[in-house]
């Protein structure tokens, strides 16, 4: 029963996905398409984080997004004195220490609260990193450089695709693979699911769910950083709060659109709003709308996911 | 609760009521005298052109200070940098204060600045604040179009007079007490599209920030464009806060329309952001525009190389010929700026101070608003030696006469002045 | 000053529920003598205080007293509803836009503006009452926040009706023009939300809407349509949000996009939750703190020195300040004290309605951000 519903969700993703590359190429926006699957897949990767959280532990962590502008931030400031390479390790692992620190500090004391309060005490989180860094660095832009420097090596559709893009969508494509293995095949992954289902039978087999807790909020942190250090460069450069600004809105979408819990999901969903945000931006029909026509339509996107579909496009129904 | 204690109470608030009532008229009129220019000021200044003499508000002058309130930036959406702003805002009223200790009657200028967070909303706020509780004398808007204008509307109203660089004119043509102390995008845009010109370019893209107060700049650029011969290819408003996506669809427009010189009048954050979009699509095209925050140093620090072929008319030059305009201002900075390097967002407020210290002087010992701004208006021109010359006859309220066109160069990151002082028509 | 306001009148009677089996208890003179002197000294502070002050500190104090008005309004939809949302700075911001086009494009009055700012506020948090019987708990939460960020690019973007990014002026109403004026009606349009929150939350509506939150099994056999309670909840949660956004609109006399960001959604609800969910004083005082923190920080030079004393901390803007304090003052309420300031101040309101003093009544029981409906 199960697996025909898992293969009802692929088939209705198969078939908008195909729907809307046909559109696209037929209105002629085909470098939407482009646009779309570059500027997503850093939503995914976001996205990734928060499904591993919500997963686990069932919270939706607003402070995802954070990770990553800290992990850029540190990137920043590394750089100056070491090489990159350091200041890429460097600047992750200030990411996980602030994942650990947040569920020492915040999700531990929290444990038994409701999820929603759990969600507020993120939402401040995220606040409290955003004003902290515009109070220790002012609120300037700045410019953060790339792990590869090439940006002409391919172009696709007429839209030149740059190697730090491939390696942000190589990344999230085997990270979401990797993850998706860990949690439904290996012994850790399963007892990690299995502790915000039944905490008491994962205690009872000598697994402390608290250790779980910790391990997975750092990990989440580490793919926060790394959605961070990847994506950010390519835009040039970051603003305090840059990711929690620009990119939570449709990373959350991405993660619904993958039904929460779905890791290949989250890539899926991430890359289906960024051309939906693309297509938006720049497809006439959508002119008339005053402002930025993309927030409106992923907006849109999640209304129709969350009522006509909220199990998501590959999650499980019920 | 007993009903003999609700009566109690209620029979006290009656009376705190009844007593705050009484003071009511009696408190907030004198609420109305320590309001610098708050009845008075509006009644006298709004007039057009002639500022009454009799109403000589002085409030923000002292014998011994005079208070100027800044606003500019420096959280939100557009921000620029603090410290650099802290410490440029009165550079040249230390070095005065320094140098010639009976300057402006003998008194000392301080400068009060607050961040209007590239809200306009907030950019009211923070003048009210500065002219009612910091006592600023003026007001200067340091950057943001619209910031400038809704507190120049606010300084209209009551009476205080405002300075900043010239930006839109729709809306501040109608503030009776704003001055644009260099030209506006409207008059600029002839000397954008004739450089344009003169460089040999033909196929023109226009992206403009979606607020109405660069409308008129965008309508003045597209005319003189059209005088010029010059061919539009693609005219688009982008979001005033734009996203990495908007950017990327604004770059693709401009490379499928093949713009080989881009007309841009947005936030630097957004020229950034399509610069940054169009070198990674390896469209190279050539950017220029009105500029006062599009040509400070910092973005090209950001930018490079995106931005490497940016090309901006400013009110002030840049760091390489400030020397042989104004050799006091390096100078200055060391002694002042607390140990960093000068920068062009000093230079810029250097240069507005200047100019109104001009101002200030030929008004003479009876500095008050109205005495101010007769002054200026009574056709005298001053000329700061930093910005060009400005001149204000009666009732105008743009006195620009020329701009300094700025120059990218990304190997040292720093604007050149490619030309000086380049005349407006007319 | 404006902080205290909600201890006034109604508000007193702020989380209190059935009072059953408590021996009657009556203060003695003396005892009432004290407590008059109590809310004598409260009422000086509200009403008398502000005369003595600056009209641009009057201008503060009027904001404190509307942030109380929306803080009572996101009260609702978090305190009696359960349902939390994080992009309510776009209820407030349409009621304010709302007003600001009635007033300065179409020359109406300012009392049409906002009741104008009123009715969009309701319909349009009825709309969204409608989306969360479908879409309830995280969820909502996340459709609100995406719906803040509409508001912030889309709508507020309509420049025929809202100025686009230059924003629109509000002028103050006739009658009105002085800020000493201003905050005494910002105080009386407090006053009648108290009320209004205060009679709705004693009808048997309101205390079916409470136990609905506590669990809507026992709801359905107060034999109320629990569909219709919480559309009608949501109406007057987004009518006092217009409200207060009407009355910020003219009390800045001017609105504009930018205003309305993330962080002002997310210190609306850091602000209700500090106060106090479900008590009407500590939300309104918690409210009122949040729109003072920057002037008392420039009030109160020493407060300003404790936090620049942080080695290696450079000078903290009042404007940062709030976001700094609130998301710290909010995890540690979340962390400690659930109840927020309302559970602080309990055993005070509770003496001063005439009680005994009693530390230990703080009503626990009462106070968590409840996800039953999640």
């Amino acid at each position: 029963m199960d697996r025909l519903r898992e293969r009802q969700g692929q088939v209705i993703t198969a078939a908008v996905i195909t729907l809307l590359v046909l559109v696209l190429l037929a209105t002629g926006e085909k470098e939407s398409l482009v646009i779309g699957v570059i500027t997503g897949s850093a939503y995914g990767f976001l996205a990734l984080g928060l499904v591993l959280i919500y997963k686990s532990s069932g919270v939706f962590n607003f402070a995802q997004g954070e990770f990553g502008t800290v992990a850029v931030y540190t990137l920043y400031l590394l750089h100056f004195d070491v090489p990159y390479g350091f200041a890429l390790l460097g600047a992750l692992g200030v990411a996980v220490l602030m994942g650990v620190v947040v569920e020492r500090l915040v999700v531990r004391p929290l444990f038994d609260a409701p999820r929603v309060t759990l969600l507020v005490a993120t939402a401040g989180v995220a606040l409290l990193s955003i004003a902290v860094q515009i109070w220790f660095g002012e609120a300037t832009a700045r410019p953060v450089g790339r792990a590869l420097p090439t940006l002409d090596r391919f172009t696709v559709l007429g839209v030149q695709i740059s190697d730090q893009r491939l390696l942000l969508l190589g990344a999230l494509a085997i990270l979401a693979g990797l993850l998706a293995w860990f949690f439904n095949k290996t012994n850790l992954g399963l007892a990690i699911l299995g502790s915000s289902q039944e905490p008491t039978a994962t205690e009872l087999m000598g697994i402390s769910v608290k250790r779980l807790s910790t391990i997975v909020w750092a990990l989440a942190a580490l793919l926060g950083g790394l959605a961070g250090v990847l994506a950010v460069p390519e835009t040039g450069g970051f603003a305090p709060g840059v990711l929690t600004v620009a990119f939570l809105i449709p990373a959350f979408t991405a993660a619904v659109l993958g039904g929460m819990t779905s890791l290949p999901g989250a890539f899926l969903g991430g890359v289906i709003v960024g051309v939906v945000e693309a297509v938006a931006t720049s497809a006439p029909i959508f002119e008339d709308i005053p402002g930025s026509p993309g927030t409106l339509l992923v907006f849109v996107v999640l209304l129709i996911v969350l009522v006509a579909r909220p199990q998501g496009l590959l999650g499980k129904a019920g | 609760m007993s009903q003999r204690a609700r009566v109690a109470i209620l029979l006290l608030v009656v009376a705190l009521v009844g007593a705050a009532c009484g003071q009511k008229t009696g408190v907030a009129g004198t609420g109305g005298e320590v309001v610098a220019g708050g009845g008075g000021g509006g009644g006298g200044g709004t007039a057009s052109g002639q500022h009454e003499p009799d109403d000589n508000d002085t409030s923000g002058v002292s014998d011994s200070e005079i208070v100027i309130g800044v606003h500019a930036p420096v959280t939100g959406a557009s921000p620029l940098p603090q410290r650099t702003f802290d410490i440029g805002k009165d550079i040249y009223w230390q070095l005065l204060a320094a140098n010639e200790p009976d300057a402006l009657g003998g008194r000392r200028v301080r400068v009060v600045f607050r961040d209007d967070e590239f809200n306009p909303n907030r950019a009211v706020e923070v003048c009210r604040e500065m002219v009612e509780s910091e006592g600023a004398f003026i007001l200067v808007g340091g950057g943001g179009a619209d910031q400038i204008t809704a507190c120049a509307e606010y300084a209209a109203e009551n009476g205080v007079p405002y300075f900043s660089a010239g930006v839109n004119e729709a809306g501040l043509e109608e503030a009776s007490t704003y001055f644009a102390l260099s030209l506006t995008y409207a008059q600029q845009a002839p000397l954008i599209a004739q450089r344009i010109k003169d460089e040999g370019f033909e196929k023109v893209g226009v992206a403009v920030a979606d607020t109405p107060s660069f409308q008129d700049g965008h309508d003045a650029f597209v005319d003189a464009a059209e005088e010029a011969g010059l061919d539009i290819v693609a005219d688009d408003t982008i979001n005033k806060t734009a996203s990495e996506a908007e950017a990327l669809a604004e770059v693709q427009k401009l490379k499928d329309a093949d713009a080989e010189v881009v007309f841009i009048l947005t936030s630097p954050l957004v020229y950034l952001g399509i610069a940054g979009g169009a070198r990674n699509q390896n469209y190279d095209p050539v950017f220029i525009g009105p500029g006062i925050t599009s040509g400070l140093n910092q973005v090209l620090t950001f930018g490079c190389p995106g931005v490497a072929k940016g090309r901006f008319f400013s009110p002030f030059p840049e760091l390489d010929v400030i020397d042989e305009l104004d050799p006091d201002y390096v100078a200055a900075y060391e002694q002042f700026g607390q140990g960093e390097p000068a920068d062009d967002i000093g230079l810029a407020l250097w240069g507005l101070n200047k100019t109104i210290r001009l101002m200030f002087e030929a008004t003479g010992d009876e500095l008050g608003r109205a005495a101010l701004m007769n002054t200026i208006e009574g056709g005298e021109v001053f000329d700061s030696g930093v910005f060009a010359p400005v001149e204000f006859s009666d009732g105008e309220r743009f006195g620009g006469t020329a701009a300094h066109l700025l120059k990218a160069d990304c190997d040292t990151k720093l604007y050149s002045t490619e030309e000086q002082f380049v005349q407006a028509e007319g | 000053m404006a902080v205290e306001t909600a201890s006034r009148g109604p508000a007193a009677e702020t989380g209190e529920t059935v009072e059953g089996g408590e021996p009657s208890f009556r203060p003695s003179p003396i005892g009432w003598l004290a407590r008059g002197i109590v809310w004598a000294a409260i009422a000086w502070l509200v009403l008398i205080f502000p005369l003595g002050r600056e009209a641009f500190e009057l201008q503060r104090y009027s904001e404190a007293v509307i942030f109380g008005i929306i803080g009572l309004s996101l009260n609702v939809l978090l305190g009696y509803v359960g349902q939390i949302s994080l992009g309510h700075q776009a209820f407030v911001g349409i009621g304010a836009f709302t007003s600001a086009y009635i007033v300065t494009e179409q020359n109406l009055s300012f009392w049409v503006g906002v009741a104008a700012a009123v009715a969009v506020g309701g319909l349009q948090a009825l709309v969204l009452g409608g989306v969360s019987l479908r879409i309830t708990g995280l969820y909502f939460a996340l459709v609100t926040l995406a719906y803040g960020l509409v508001a912030e690019k889309n709508i507020f973007q309509i420049q025929e009706l809202t100025g686009g990014g230059l924003g629109q002026p509000a002028p103050k109403p006739k009658g009105f023009e002085s800020d000493f004026r201003y905050y005494y009606l910002c105080l009386v349009f407090l006053a009648i939300v108290l009320w209004v929150d205060w009679r709705m939350m004693r009808t048997k509506s309101g205390r079916a809407l409470l136990a609905l939150r506590e669990n809507p099994r026992v709801a359905s056999t107060f034999g109320v349509n629990v569909r219709l309670l919480t559309l009608f909840a949501f109406v007057v949660s987004g009518a006092f949000a217009g409200l207060g956004g009407a009355l910020l609109a003219h009390n800045d006399t001017r609105v504009s996009p930018e205003t309305w960001s993330f962080n002002l959604a997310l210190i609306f609800v850091i602000m209700t939750v500090v106060g106090g969910l479900r008590s009407r004083a500590g939300v309104v005082i918690g409210s009122a703190f949040f729109a003072l923190i920057g002037y008392l920080l420039d009030k109160f030079t020493i407060l300003q020195d404790g936090l620049n004393a942080i080695p290696g901390a450079p000078d903290l803007s009042p404007e940062i300040a709030r976001l700094v304090i609130g998301p710290v003052l909010l995890l540690l309420t979340l962390t400690l004290t659930p109840g927020g300031i309302g559970q602080q101040i309990r055993p005070i309101v509770r003496w001063l309605t005439g009680h005994r003093f009693d530390l230990k009544d703080r009503g626990l029981k009462e106070v968590q951000i409840s996800d039953v409906r999640a």
